[in-house]
Parts: structure tokens; sequence; C-alpha cells
């Protein structure tokens, strides 16, 4: 026992751990039980005992809900900047599909390029679907004919123990759940009509979610994977 | 808030995802902003101390498994102590901003505290200490008052504050043992 009080106060050193994890003790007194502290597992054992039991305290003190802004200010300083939100992170995409459409309908406006819808309401639109960081590649193809969408992992796995999830970004939407990917084989499934109708210029994207916290407004696991509906 | 959600959720912030820690922000935010919010007496010192906390959790969500504390003790041991280093470091500079009325916010539900969820502490309290002396400790807890402070509201010498705060504990200490 380094510090010692046991001839002027009542108590030992479990006394001591008491009081430092309440924040009593001060100045030459603290810096002397820190410096017990870093070397002596019992006192380690004792303040934990303490802060574990004292915490039942803490019960009684109400709940504040900090203002939002503090969130944003923390998010910042954590982040290193205002991090990017879901639609954000594929704005980069569709943004460029929408100005490809954009481009395509002066063209097309102009005469400067022949109208060819029959040709393009036929072939289907394909995406691959890569990630920033060499994760997880996809390809995938929707038919406008019989608006059913088919996607295949061509390389890459998911991170351990997660499980991905496809998802459309209609131009200007919100996030849709397609469904999970299955372990292998390829992704199928017949889209509704309102959402199939969006497809062209919509952007895919690939989430990694850990098992059971999948929801369908969206995803709560990172991106892996993103690309954009192209025509051929 | 479930245990296994906060630490599945420190698990994912470890990864570094994002996600997780807004969901954990979520979960924890008031409570422990009514813990710094308790100690700092202040929204700007407490927001700022709050800021602190989350920081250190971005960056040690690791450490919490080390610490084999139950994940809300070591939360709000957390928050604690950056609001009582906080309220220590600015101990010389008065507050600017309007303080919160703290007994608003720490009811004294004093020795006659019925709490139904009464944990082993609290029946310890009411077993062995005395009353005065269990809303001491409660106010040092909460409010992380000094001993400077305990001992002028109680009327009392420093000294004798810190004889009978350590006698209490002691008390505790082999209540809690039983």
């Amino acid at each position: 026992m380094s510090v010692d009080h046991s001839d002027t106060l009542p108590g030992g050193d479990s006394e001591l751990a008491g009081e430092y994890v309440l924040g009593l003790l001060e100045g030459v007194e603290l810096h002397a039980f820190e410096a017990q502290l870093a070397s002596d597992p019992a006192l380690q054992a004792e303040v934990a005992a303490w802060a574990a039991h004292l915490s039942e305290l803490a019960a009684d003190i109400p709940e504040v809900a900090p203002a939002p802004a503090v969130l944003r200010r923390i998010e910042i300083a954590a982040f290193g900047a205002a991090p990017p939100s879901f639609w954000r992170q594929l704005w980069p995409y569709v943004l460029g599909a929408a100005a490809a459409a954009a481009l395509a309908w002066v063209a097309t406006g102009v005469g400067l390029v022949p109208m060819s819808e029959p040709v393009r309401d036929a072939a289907p639109l394909t995406a691959r679907l890569e990630s920033d960081s060499g994760g997880v590649s996809l390809s995938a193809a929707f038919h406008p004919a019989t608006a059913e969408l088919v996607a295949e992992v061509t390389g890459g796995a998911p991170p351990p123990g997660r499980i991905l999830f496809l998802w459309a970004v209609p131009e200007g939407g919100t996030p849709r759940l397609l469904g999970q990917m299955p372990d292998s084989g390829p992704f199928r499934r017949d889209l509704p009509l309102d959402l199939a109708s969006e497809m062209p210029g919509a952007g895919l994207a690939v989430s990694a979610e850990a098992e059971g916290t999948v929801s369908p407004a969206a995803p709560l696991g990172p991106i892996v994977a993103r690309g954009l509906f192209t025509q051929p | 808030m479930a245990v296994s959600e906060i630490e599945a959720l420190l698990a994912r912030i470890a990864g570094g995802e994002r996600t997780a820690f807004r969901s954990f922000y979520a979960l924890t935010s008031a409570r422990l902003f009514g813990v710094c919010l308790g100690v700092l007496g202040d929204r700007p010192r407490a927001e700022e101390a709050l800021q602190q906390v989350y920081l250190r959790i971005w960056e040690q969500a690791d450490r919490y498994r080390v610490t084999g504390q139950e994940p809300m003790v070591w939360l709000v041991t957390l928050a604690r102590d950056a609001a009582i280093d906080c309220k220590r470091r600015e101990a010389r500079r008065p507050a600017d901003a309007a303080p919160v009325d703290l007994d608003d916010l720490l009811p004294d539900t004093g020795p006659g505290d019925r709490t139904p969820d009464a944990g082993p502490l609290r029946l310890a309290c009411r077993m062995v200490l005395p009353p005065d002396l269990t809303a001491m400790l409660r106010r040092a807890y909460a409010r992380g008052e000094s001993y400077e402070t305990l001992a002028r509201d109680a009327g009392v010498s420093r000294d004798t504050a810190r004889q009978l705060m350590r006698r209490g504990l002691k008390s505790l200490r082999a209540e809690l043992d039983r």
C-alpha cells in the first residue's frame, strides 16, 4: 500500500478507490493514486467494482436529449468531414446518368440523332457494380420486356459475418430494397411495374448487412459496390 | 436499451462503421448528456464534454472489451470522467451560460427512496448509511462536487466531510461484500 491513510482516515485502498471513482481525489494524492493504479491489478479491480456499483446512481439522473447540432459537430470531428448520406454516396453516378439523359434529349431534340425507341425498348439495360475499395463486384441486367432483374457476384466476397443486399436507387428517388443476394448463383426478381419504369438511369447498390439487422428503409451496413444502368 | 444491442453496435464501431456510430449515438446520447449536464450544470460545457466522450468512443470502441465492464457502466464512467475533467479545468472560469436548475435535474428522493429497481448499492445505502451521507454520496456522484463544496453545504470542515465519506464507503463496501 503505497498511499497510506490508515493513521488519519478510516479505511484504506478500497475507500481511496471509491473516492477516486467519485472524483474526490485531488492534486498530489490523485497523481499518487493513478501512479499506483497503473501497476496494481488489485487496485484496478477495486476501481472497476466501485465504478460498477456507483453507476447505479446514474439511473437517478434524468436523460436529456442533446441539441441536434452536437451530433454534426461530433461527426465532423470524428470522421474528418460531414459524412455523406447513402443518397450522396450514389449521387455522382446518378448525376452522370441525368447528364447523359439530358444530353441525349438535346441531341435527339435538335435532330442530330435519329430516334430509335423500338430498339432501345427491347435491349436489356446492364450495370457493372464496383467498389471503391476493391471489395465486391457484380454484373446486373434488367430486361424491360419482362421486367426481370438479374444480378450476379463476379468477384470478391462479403466481409465475414455479413450478408449482401441489393438496392435499387431510382433517379432522384429513395433506395428500394430488392432482396438478399444468394450465396451462389444469380439473383433474379421480376420487378413491380412502378419500379421497373424507373430502372433506366437508376443506380444499383450492394450493402453488407450484419445478420438480422437489415431494414427495408435504408441500408445500415456499408455500401460495398455500386453502379448504374446504362443503355447497351 | 438492451446490453447485447449496445455491445453489437460497439463492435461495429470498432470496425469503423459510421452508421453504427449514429445508431449508437441515438440510443445512448440522452443518458450520457444527462450525466454530463448533471456534473457541469450548463448546456454548452455539457455539449463539449459529450463531444469528447463520443470521440473517445469512436476512437477507442475496441477498448471496451478489455475493461470487462457492462457497456453502460463503461459509458457512464467515460461521461462522468469527461465532465469532471471539464469542471476542474474550468473551475477558475465562471460559467457564462445560464445554469440549468440542478434540483430539477436531480430530485432528492432521499432515504425513503422506493425505486422499484433499487440495486445492491441503493439497498446497501439504506442498510448502513445515514440519510445525509447517502445524499452527500449522490451529490458527489451525480454532480461531481468536490469535498470543499460538500463540506461547505453540510456546514462541516473539509476533513470532517472526508472522514464521513470514507467511513461511509467502508461500511458500503462491507455491506456490498456480504
